[in-house]
């Protein structure tokens, strides 16, 4: 779907379209889901959360105000939803001290001997992932794998630019210490 | 925090590693060097997560959701409104309304209508008088002035076909390929 197609999708969707908005979900369900897994750790509670977007979204479309803000409006509202349901499942959330964070070593669990233990590749790098503090994962997913600007992940995040900017950067340095 | 024999750390390069390499960097073979194995090796794993592992999971969770929604109506607007030809009042949607000035739309070649919202402007029942906001992309290089005429008669073709129709605003919003406001206007009859 390129971005012009996409812009009358948003728009099909917010007048109600049904059709229009089965596109987006089947368009948007796997970069939501790696959103969501850099929250739980688990597939199972990334979907569950997933599905809970997908109808709040539907049920919120006339809310939207742009067609161009859709993925950033989607990706906030997932961010909600995500630590709504955290919270309520008293789900261990991991508080991210930056300053804290930075300049330490890999933790243990990060390490290629604990890593090496798991099931497959793919699994083995989420679970990398899902090792970071929650809010480095997040902007990681955000930034690297779904090709967002800083400026958009920074507004998802409800964060500075240059927050997520050192998130990333923190996020990277513990990959590459627990893959190398 | 490990520094590299030209003196910068392994930090200042991954703060940056999205932007392109800067003038020092251009020039040094030890950032060049570093630069290129922090990009192999995260390079690694974004392919894992990236996996097509997940795909069928995907694609069912698409279809779980699609099956919850689907019994999930959104709420319509409906609007009481004389006939054009008989003057008989009947009741009509705001979707079927905006599916007529879709219709309309669809012959064009200067213009994509990415959204449309329709509202009766009267207070008294039967509705004569409507505002039709469209938020369109251009497709050509054609200017403002000369979609926004197309625009008007799409509308009064979509919407006056068969209901009688007093007055009518158009509000239009004009949206680059990213979605970003380039204009608006009103027009009307």
């Amino acid at each position: 779907m390129d971005a012009l197609e996409q812009l009358a999708i948003v728009g099909r969707s917010r007048e109600g379209d049904p059709e229009a908005f089965g596109m987006l979900v089947s368009d948007l369900t796997p970069s939501l889901r790696r959103y969501c897994r850099s929250f739980f750790e688990n597939w199972q509670d990334a979907d569950d959360a997933v599905q809970e977007v997908w109808i709040k979204v539907w049920k919120s479309m006339h809310t939207l105000q742009q067609n161009g803000a859709f993925k950033t409006w989607l990706f906030r509202m997932t961010r909600h939803v995500c630590l709504d349901r955290i919270r309520s499942s008293q789900n261990r959330v991991q508080v991210v001290d930056a300053e804290e964070f930075s300049g330490q070593p890999a933790p243990e669990h990060l390490s290629p001997e604990y890593l090496a233990v798991q099931r497959s590749e793919v699994e083995r790098a989420w679970s990398i992932v899902a090792k970071l503090p929650s809010t480095l994962g997040q902007a990681f997913v955000l930034v690297c794998l779904e090709g967002m600007t800083y400026e958009q992940a920074a507004t998802i995040a409800n964060t500075s630019e240059s927050t997520i900017r050192g998130r990333v950067a923190r996020a990277r340095k513990a990959i590459i210490e627990a893959v190398s | 925090m490990k520094t590299l024999p030209c003196g910068r750390t392994i930090e200042d390069i991954l703060h940056k590693l999205d932007d392109a390499p800067d003038l020092h960097e251009l020039e040094c073979h030890w950032c060049h060097q570093e630069r290129r194995r922090l990009k192999d090796q995260t390079t690694i794993v974004l392919s894992h997560l990236r996996g097509e592992d997940h795909t069928a999971d995907s694609t069912d969770l698409a279809s779980n959701v699609l099956s919850k929604i689907s019994n999930l109506r959104p709420m319509q607007r409906t609007w009481e409104a004389p006939l054009r030809e008989t003057g008989e009042v009947v009741r009509i949607s705001s979707s079927e309304i905006i599916s007529r000035i879709r219709q309309q739309f669809s012959y064009s070649h200067k213009a994509q209508l990415n959204y449309t919202e329709v509202k009766a402007t009267d207070a008294k029942i039967p509705h004569v008088q409507w505002l039709v906001r469209c938020t369109v992309s251009m497709l050509t290089e054609a200017t403002v002035q000369q979609i926004e005429g197309e625009i008007l008669e799409y509308v009064q073709a979509g919407l006056g076909a068969e209901l009688l129709v007093e007055r009518l605003r158009v509000e239009i919003t004009i949206e680059d390929v990213h979605g970003e406001i380039l204009s608006y206007l009103e027009i009307g009859t």
